[in-house]
């Protein structure tokens, strides 16, 4: 394990320095102001303080971006954050905006990577589970789902593949259809005479909603039906409610 | 006659004019006007952009009935907006005697492979307090307090646990790339190891390093 965690310091070290060499001053992009102002913060935030103002036809280089903030540094060399929404308003030597040339500073296009996790009742036992997505349409999405529950006599882990069904993906409340399936594994607890761990497939058809709460988050309220297929007599059925989190991106 | 050949003429000159000027036109433009632009490359993902933080860090961790012992980790954050970040979170610790193994000299009740402490978690977090922090008057850093919660999984006494945790943390961000991170983060899971079911705190403290990339 301390190999492991020097192994992780020496790539973080390595990634620094890597991060500090690529400061190359013709690959950064030149960007001419048209608004009147724009204000630096010293940070990529709100609350960071404005310290210096641009004004309209000075250029600015474009360095780096971290969440909607863009560093800048400008002519006479001062470095400062600003929001993304001036800077997709500012123009390069062709006249382009930067909102038009770079589409990622286009915010209203369809996000389509979805992460999130969420936790819940898996059949009387607490679960939590974190996935990600993949938005082809609107409508239509296919999501890696990886879980885990813990009950009193056993735990377990599965891990599926859902294929999400939004009829109405326009509405703040937009409800959801899912299908899918996968592996399960079940783990019975260490407290109880010594049983096997057991390996079955698992189908899941769900429904739920997904709450707009920004452009970026929404919170999920889902159901699911897990049916798991066991090489016994009877397959076993699970009902399962969670709630969770999802950014967009 | 001579009327006649001077009109063939003419409109022999004319045809043939007629037919050379756009081609002349065509040529000049070529050779008149030379580009003295050189026109930069559209890419479409010019900027890097620095959303991932990943890191490491050490501290101590007080489990519950099995006193206060080291711990450390692997930490990796998305930052989504400016105000919230998802965190997934890998630690390690080890539990000690409990205060009854200790006193009363038997068996211990725990086998020392039972022993160790494993945890990972999903959470979100909220930058709520983002500002500069002054060091004297020499320093200025940018620097954010956020709270944080999730759920996860511990792994500890030969079972796994759903583990709810919830905490704060100071971030200090050293240049634009490294962060310095202090935390203080409660994992409460419900434990039958010693027969009922009780809900324990384990409260950990921790220090640590992230590069934003």
């Amino acid at each position: 394990m301390r190999h492991c965690l020097t192994g992780i310091l020496l790539s973080i070290a390595l990634l620094v320095t890597s991060a500090v060499s690529a400061d190359d001053e013709a690959d950064y992009i030149d960007a001419y102001i048209t608004v009147p102002y724009v204000e630096l913060h010293t940070g990529p935030g709100r609350g960071y303080p404005v310290f210096y103002i641009a004004e309209r036809d000075q250029s600015v280089k474009l360095l780096k971006q971290r969440t909607s903030w863009v560093k800048v540094r400008t002519e006479n060399g001062k470095e400062g954050w600003v929001t993304q929404h001036s800077v997709a308003k500012t123009i390069d030597r062709d006249g382009l905006t930067m909102g038009e040339k770079l589409p990622q500073f286009a915010d209203d296009g369809l996000r389509r990577w979805e992460l999130g996790f969420m936790g819940g009742d898996f059949g009387g036992t607490d679960t939590f589970t974190a996935y990600t997505g993949y938005h082809f349409t609107r409508n239509l999405s296919l999501e890696l789902a990886l879980s885990e529950n813990f009950g009193n006599f056993s735990s377990g882990e599965s891990a599926t593949i859902n294929l999400l069904h939004q009829p109405f993906p326009q509405w703040r409340y937009s409800p959801f259809f899912s299908l899918g399936g996968g592996v399960r594994n079940t783990n019975p607890r260490s407290t109880l005479v010594e049983t096997e761990d057991r390996k079955d497939d698992v189908l899941v058809v769900g429904a739920g909603v997904r709450i707009s709460l920004s452009q970026r988050f929404l919170l999920r309220v889902q159901y699911k039906k897990h049916t798991i297929l066991t090489n016994r007599d009877d397959d076993i059925e699970v009902e399962e409610w969670t709630i969770g989190l999802s950014a967009l991106f | 006659m001579d009327n006649r050949i001077k009109r063939a003429l003419l409109a022999a000159s004319i045809i043939i004019t007629s037919l050379q000027t756009p081609v002349f036109g065509q040529e000049s433009a070529v050779q008149v006007i030379e580009p003295d632009l050189n026109r930069r490359k559209i890419e479409t993902d010019a900027i890097d952009t620095e959303n991932f933080e990943i890191g490491a860090y050490y501290g101590v961790i007080s489990i519950e009935d099995f006193s206060s012992n080291p711990v450390y980790g692997v930490r990796g954050a998305y930052h989504v907006t400016e105000d919230f970040f998802f965190e997934a979170v890998y630690g390690m610790a080890e539990g000690d005697l409990t205060s009854f193994e200790k006193l009363s000299g038997g068996s211990p009740l725990l086998s020392d492979s039972d022993r160790d402490y494993t945890y990972y978690n999903v959470s979100v977090g909220w930058n709520i307090l983002p500002g500069e922090t002054f060091i004297l008057d020499d320093y200025v850093f940018n620097s954010s307090l956020y709270i944080i919660g999730g759920v996860g999984n511990t792994e500890f006494a030969g079972d796994e646990w759903f583990t709810v945790n919830f905490g704060a943390g100071f971030r200090l961000l050293l240049n634009d790339t490294i962060a310095w991170h202090i935390d203080m983060r409660d994992h409460i899971f419900d434990r039958d190891t010693f027969g009922s079911d009780e809900t324990t705190h384990n409260i950990e403290i921790h220090t640590g390093f992230t590069v934003f990339f």
